[in-house]
């Protein structure tokens, strides 16, 4: 079981590195880094002595081989625009993020999973109906549109909570809605669909023969099988949530890393980007292991051999 | 004696989008204590529906009536929800068909079996804990203790069923009903089981359902049958005399398509009944077994045949008088 | 004995597959919706040259920021109002109606080219083509491709081309999962296996015996992807790192609103909206195209 987890850790790793490797030639080769680090105005003989400098003439190759070594040591370079060390820069702001992604992730999980319980329970009624369709129209809202008309009628029109910023726990209610919504829908159609496979075995049934009222059948029987999957699903959400976090970050200005790449890219600050590509690459991979691992450790028929 | 289970009249419909599906139609059967009543047809004719009908555990687009259902004395036609489950698994266990499936994967058997008891007895779980390896013993499982600690992937589909067997014994009920409990089991556990449960019937003086669609476990273990087809109760009467004498073409065409020791002759040939089963959707006209019937004639498509009970626990639905049929009966066994 | 004449039931007729397919999609009321609504979408872009009042490029300063037709001082000749350039809010979403459309269409198409090659390969193939190709799709995955195209329309400068081939070179992993399982499914199938033991070269085998029959996941995966692509470019016009002005994207009016919102919310509400509108109808469709051909179809 140990060396199971320990090749799956090291599978993760790998790949999460060679993610790394190609978003390092992505970054240097779409744009010139030492012409973004000499300056708009630069002359070419500046640009020139910007890339000697900093080792940019060397093959993307070499360049890729040192920054990986450095990274696995725990040194994620220095940014060019803040004249730190990356890891500090992204130490500062990561904080706000994982703050926003797990209040989005409750919010996704709260709504979406009871929803598809009470869906399975009265499947083809108008709550199944209702709850249906908020999913279509959940999945069909742009997050960022979806963002400013929470902004509109919650900060201006109803003036409950604040429209920026990442102070108070109140600033983040908006946004956590805004970048979990989206999860609502298939983990709301993945419980319900679950659920109402689950009600109709015949563990049920036997349960039911032997004279269990309604909820613990519900829940010790039908739910703790229907959301082994269900769990799996929320936290690879989790990781897709960090990785679109970026666009709620600037709709809301929560300084956070979204935002932070965001601003970095847009000041050809590379290291940054890099770093933080690498960063969502090892947070994805890690909770789609961690999911796997759930689902052995929920399922007897997996964990017990 | 006053019957444990005595039903009479009970329907079944379910509604499809063809119309109406009569899978049970008016039937009536009854049960003593001590005593084995098979439920016997081919899949489809209604025997599970009746089962679950009596439990209150039909699907739910199913519904289902009956001019009466004493049980123990009680009338379970007006008995609400809540006290419907303290009956069942205490006073009223079922068995069924997929040991396979029939147990909930994520819990270790020792917690299912004991939730049968304590849903409804409230003893602490060291006394549920060991009537459960004292059936589990009872049933056949060696190493009773350390079983409870299993999951149910890591038994076989035989000890499975055994322990679905001790499941439904956990309280002590006065009626068993089993669903096909062999059907999904090889052949040589199959003999097992069976003598286990005839076993256990004696030895807790129990009522039992028995249904089946094997003739050959039929004439093992019941006392009295009921052959079914079509939703209805075709033949009733003790096993003895209905394997000796069966009175319905059907009846008589399902013994004859088994090979019986003792009375079929190597080499000869085993009958087979024509046609197929009808899917009683609509209404019906006429007796429900004439399109494959080999003695039918035109009063059978007239009007609806009715059960005649010629002696007491004796009846079966044919317009032919028992003498006409049990001379049908020589004469196919003549040929 | 003639058994039908003597069934003792009312003879009950099934209605054959082909009838229920198309009565089940008159009858779903999402796929008609969806259906109806995309097509009028459609039809409005491409008649958009024809049917915009005016230029959606035409800029009049002295006509900034007028109110649409439902404010006391709106007009007929702008219905929907003028942006902060003085162009036509209406004809801006007509044009831009376009745009969501070609990019979402050609992403997909690129994509689909991409994934389902990649999926039928190593589902059929099995074997090492299956490990390299699930290797580069975990690879694909792990990728935060959301800011990469950022990252990268950013670097090399933006543009619909940009945008299209950008989102065509990323967004082809669900193509490539589905497309996988599809064909691993389908390849030790009765029919496929007889047209290996006849001697059909694999290729012919792969166009003839296993496209027909992923052809209706592949559709709905098409559905979905088109979605995916018009929301990531609403998204990245958004940032304004996507297309680029003076073109009425709908996400990239979004953004140019966005600094009077709090003023004029029906400035950012009429794009948003349209591309809400939008892809709710493509999803609706494709829901109702999976619900109808799913072999388990509803109960």
């Amino acid at each position: 079981m140990l060396v199971y987890a320990g090749k799956r850790i090291l599978l993760a790793l790998l790949v999460a590195l060679a993610v790394s490797f190609i978003s390092f030639m992505i970054l240097n080769l779409s744009g010139d880094p030492a012409a973004a680090l000499a300056g708009a105005d630069a002359t070419p003989e500046e640009v020139e002595y910007v890339r000697e400098k900093y080792g940019l003439d060397r093959p993307l190759l070499v360049q890729y081989a040192e920054w990986a070594r450095r990274a696995m040591g725990g040194d994620l370079g220095d940014s060019p625009y803040f004249n730190q060390p990356v890891k500090d820069i992204i130490g500062g702001r990561i904080g706000v993020t994982m703050i926003l992604g797990v209040c989005a992730f409750a919010f996704a999980v709260f709504l979406g999973i009871p929803l598809g319980v009470i869906a399975a329970l009265r499947p083809n009624t108008w709550l199944d109906r209702l709850a249906l369709t908020l999913s279509v129209l959940g999945q069909a809202m742009p997050n960022f549109f979806f963002g400013l008309i929470l902004i509109i009628f919650f900060g201006v029109m109803l003036r409950l909570l604040p429209i920026s910023g990442s102070e108070t726990w109140k600033h983040f209610i908006m946004p956590a809605m805004a970048l979990g919504y989206y999860a609502v829908p298939s983990l709301m159609r993945l419980t319900r669909t679950g659920m109402l496979e689950v009600l109709a075995s015949d563990y049920i049934r036997t349960a039911r023969a032997k004279g269990l009222h309604a909820l613990p059948v519900l829940f010790k029987h039908a739910l703790r099988n229907a959301i082994i999957p269900v769990v799996a699903l929320a936290f690879v959400q989790f990781g897709y949530m960090l990785g679109g976090a970026f666009v709620i970050e600037v709709v809301f200005a929560v300084r956070g890393i979204g935002f932070l790449a965001v601003r970095s890219i847009e000041r050809t600050d590379l290291p940054v980007v890099q770093a933080i590509v690498l960063l969502l690459a090892v947070i994805y991979v890690l909770m789609t292991l961690f999911a796997d691992l759930l689902n052995a450790f929920l399922d007897p028929r997996i964990r017990v051999k | 004696m006053t019957a444990l289970l005595d039903v009479k009249g009970l329907s079944v419909d379910i509604p499809l989008s063809a119309g109406i599906l009569h899978a049970v139609r008016n039937i009536s059967f009854s049960v003593e204590r001590g005593q084995t009543l098979s439920l016997v047809g081919e899949s489809g004719c209604g025997k599970s529906l009746s089962v679950l009908a009596v439990m209150n555990l039909l699907p739910k687009k199913a519904t289902w009536r009956a001019e009466q259902l004493l049980f123990d004395g009680r009338d379970l036609t007006s008995v609400n929800e809540r006290n419907m489950a303290d009956i069942r698994g205490s006073k009223m266990a079922m068995i069924f068909q997929e040991p396979m499936t029939s147990l909930n994967p994520c819990y270790t058997i020792g917690n299912q079996l004991e939730e049968a008891m304590l849903r409804h007895q409230k003893v602490p779980r060291r006394e549920a804990r060991d009537r459960a390896v004292f059936l589990l013993e009872k049933v056949g499982i060696t190493a009773a203790g350390s079983r409870l600690k299993q999951y149910p992937h890591q038994l076989s589909g035989g000890l499975r069923q055994r322990v679905m067997i001790a499941m439904g014994l956990m309280c002590g009920p006065p009626l068993i009903i089993a669903d096909e409990p062999t059907t999904a089991l090889d052949v040589t556990i199959q003999a097992q089981i069976l003598s286990l449960m005839a076993s256990l019937q004696k030895e807790f003086d129990m009522g039992m359902i028995l249904i089946t669609h094997d003739l050959g476990i039929v004439a093992r273990v019941a006392d009295r049958v009921a052959v079914m087809y079509c939703g209805l109760v075709v033949e009733t009467g003790e096993a003895i005399t209905l394997f000796e004498n069966p009175l319905h073409p059907y009846t008589q065409g399902l013994l004859n398509s088994i090979p019986i020791p003792g009375k079929t002759k190597p080499g000869e040939h085993l009958g087979s009944i024509p046609g197929m089963v009808p899917s009683p959707i609509g209404e019906q006209s006429g007796c429900v077994f004439r399109n494959r019937c080999d003695y039918a004639f035109d009063k059978c498509g007239g009007q609806l045949v009715d059960l005649k009970e010629i002696s007491p626990g004796r009846a079966y639905r044919c317009l032919l008088s028992p003498e006409v049929c049990a001379q049908n009966l020589t004469g196919s066994q003549a040929s | 004995m003639n058994t039908e004449s003597l069934s003792p039931f009312k003879d009950i007729t099934f209605p054959t597959p082909g009838q229920m397919i198309r009565r089940q999609m008159l009858r779903h009321k999402g796929f008609m919706l969806g259906g109806i609504v995309l097509l009028l979408i459609v039809l409005i872009a491409l008649l958009a040259p024809v049917l915009a009042p005016h230029d959606p490029y035409g800029q009049d300063l002295s006509r900034r920021l007028i109110n649409p037709i439902w404010h006391e001082d709106g007009t007929w000749e702008h219905p929907l109002g003028t942006d902060n350039l003085g162009r036509d809010y209406l004809s801006r979403l007509m044009y831009g109606a376009r745009i969501s459309l070609l990019i979402g269409v050609a992403a997909m198409l690129i994509s689909g080219v991409i994934g389902t090659t990649m999926g039928v390969c190593a589902g059929y193939f099995g074997g090492r083509v299956d490990t390299v190709v699930s290797a580069v799709i975990s690879i694909r995955l792990a990728l935060p491709i959301l800011l990469v195209a950022l990252a990268i329309v950013a670097l090399v400068g933006g543009s619909l081309e940009i945008v299209i081939l950008v989102l065509g070179l990323m967004i082809w992993n669900r193509f490539a999962l589905v497309m996988r399982a599809s064909t691993q499914q389908l390849r030790s199938v009765d029919y496929v296996s007889a047209a290996k033991a006849s001697g059909c070269s694999t290729f012919r085998i792969l166009l003839t015996e296993v496209l027909p029959n992923i052809l209706n996941n592949l559709i709905v995966v098409g559905t979905l992807e088109i979605t995916r692509a018009i929301l990531i470019e609403a998204m990245l016009s958004f940032l304004g790192l996507g297309v680029q002005p003076p073109l009425p994207s709908w996400g990239l009016m979004v953004s140019e609103a966005k600094e009077f919102m709090l003023f004029s919310p029906w400035m950012i509400t009429i794009p948003g909206m349209a591309i809400f509108i939008l892809v709710l109808s493509i999803n609706l469709l494709g829901d109702g195209i999976r619900d109808v051909t799913a072999p388990e179809g509803r109960s």
